[in-house]
């Protein structure tokens, strides 16, 4: 059974109030992701990548079709063994980082014990162990890290994350994605997003093309490698343009 | 419930951490202390100016703190992406809305409580009397209020952060004046009484909860009149919390 499927999914947002202008943000987009794989999900912005994975996790309403996390309904997953995390995670601000994810824990089912031994283990693995202070006192690299450490707080078997890179440096960058290799090699499925073809290459087994809301295909992760850009612009048709 | 209490409590760290309400508290425990400079200015009963003013303070405190709080937790949330990191969990939608409620209702209830301990403090430093029939009036200030919470909350289910403080100041104030709209209704012809009725039904009738007068003159309605207006406040606060958890469940975070 695929860990994630999307089954002729259709979203539609309307511009305005009055719903006059009409904009397929999805448009029959079907996929389905194997369980142990690392899937990247590439599209330039506004493609419906974010749109996608929000009606994975039933944040959104699809217009159309269905979204199924291990088989289950969208509208009934429990989300108890996905981690997410968000292009804009809105964290809370004005509280600590291991508070943060003490309650994170709890929210997941842990004890007050395991949640506090949990939360100090993931900061230690996303490398913000010694940092005190509030979250609005991170650096936006740092708050990515602690949105990764967030996401795997009760270690799930999926690992759903919406451009996980960005605002992150180089450094950062090579960080997150050693840590999400070695998750990987421990049998997480990671579900990621990215426009960032260099980390693609580096992380996914599989790579998954969307362009204006359509689904372009499954092609494997050595199929990019060497020419990363030209694979991706010629699959959505831009490589007589640039 | 242990879901409902962690959001809660999550909420409460929230709004504690922010600098601007403890600026506001601060403010308004001065504002107290200015309060007996002038209260002597009433000539014969100082203390009721005193009290009229301290409730005053007490009512701005938990107006800022609704509407600036209220909206930021719902709508904010909702504009800025903050309900992701709680939502890809198992919790539910309304779990969300009724941990952020009883956090901000929790924190409001403390506030009142420091509040109206130093008001009574600071009278004692006046040598005023203290008028335990103010308790009261004291309670119905708070159910207002949380009234008030549960209307912020409803909006910012489905509109923007300014929407939402916009319309429920505008509520707010409506609210003071549904009882005129029985009046209206008791004086003029079948037309206008009919939408004038529904309206008074619909709205909230927040001047129904002003106790204050009533209480500093010792004429507060009986205890079935109180009971009643209770039962009419939490009933209607109830309703307003199932239609906040109903848009919730329905609205798209995107």
């Amino acid at each position: 059974m695929p860990a994630i499927s999307f089954k002729d999914v259709t979203k539609i947002y309307y511009r305005d109030f009055w719903r006059r202008q009409p904009v397929k943000a999805l448009d029959s987009f079907s996929l389905g992701v194997e369980s142990g794989s690392c899937f990247a999900f590439l599209g330039l912005n506004g493609a419906g990548k974010s749109t996608a994975i929000r009606i994975l996790l039933g944040l959104t309403r699809p217009t159309g079709g269905s979204a199924r996390l291990y088989g289950r309904p969208d509208a009934a997953h429990p989300l108890t063994g996905v981690g997410f995390l968000a292009e804009n995670i809105g964290l809370p601000a004005h509280v600590a980082p291991v508070f943060l994810l003490r309650s994170v824990g709890r929210l997941s089912g842990m004890s007050s014990a395991t949640a506090a031994e949990k939360a100090a283990e993931m900061l230690d693995f996303v490398g913000l162990s010694g940092v005190k202070g509030k979250v609005k006192n991170l650096s936006r690299g740092m708050r990515q890290r602690l949105g990764l450490a967030q996401a795997l707080m009760h270690d799930p078997d999926l690992l759903v994350l919406d451009e996980p890179f960005t605002g992150l440096d180089i450094a950062g960058r090579r960080e997150i994605i050693d840590r999400l290799i070695e998750l990987h090699q421990q049998g997480k499925t990671i579900f990621f997003s990215s426009h960032i073809l260099e980390d693609v290459v580096r992380l996914a087994t599989h790579v998954g093309i969307i362009h204006q809301g359509r689904f372009l295909g499954v092609f494997k992760a050595e199929e990019l490698e060497g020419r990363p850009e030209e694979f991706f612009l010629e699959k959505i048709g831009l490589s007589q343009n640039v | 419930m242990n879901q409902v209490q962690t959001i809660a409590v999550v909420t409460i760290r929230e709004v504690v951490g922010k600098r601007f309400f403890l600026v506001v508290f601060a403010g308004i425990l001065l504002l107290m202390v200015a309060g007996m400079l002038v209260a002597p200015l009433n000539i014969g009963e100082p203390h009721k100016l005193f009290y009229d003013l301290g409730f005053s303070f007490l009512a701005f405190f938990l107006l800022l703190f609704v509407l600036l709080e209220g909206g930021r937790q719902v709508a904010g949330n909702r504009e800025n992406g903050g309900f992701y990191w709680l939502l890809a969990r198992p919790v539910k939608r309304w779990q969300v809305i009724v941990g952020i409620f009883v956090g901000l209702a929790l924190l409001a209830g403390a506030c009142l409580v420091l509040l109206g301990g130093f008001f009574i403090i600071v009278l004692a430093m006046a040598g005023l009397p203290i008028q335990t029939s103010l308790f009261v009036p004291l309670g119905f200030l708070y159910l207002k209020y949380l009234l008030l919470l549960g209307l912020v909350i409803l909006l910012g289910t489905s509109f923007s952060l300014f929407s939402t403080i916009f319309f429920s100041l505008g509520l707010f104030i409506v609210g003071h004046g549904t009882a005129m709209l029985l009046a209206v209704v008791k004086k003029s012809g079948v037309v206008t009484c009919l939408p004038a009725l529904i309206l008074y039904h619909v709205l909230p009738d927040f001047s129904a909860f002003h106790l204050v007068s009533a209480g500093l003159h010792q004429q507060l309605p009986s205890a079935g009149v109180l009971g009643k207006l209770a039962v009419y406040g939490l009933g209607y606060l109830g309703i307003l919390l199932v239609l906040s958890c109903w848009c919730f469940s329905r609205v798209d975070l995107d």
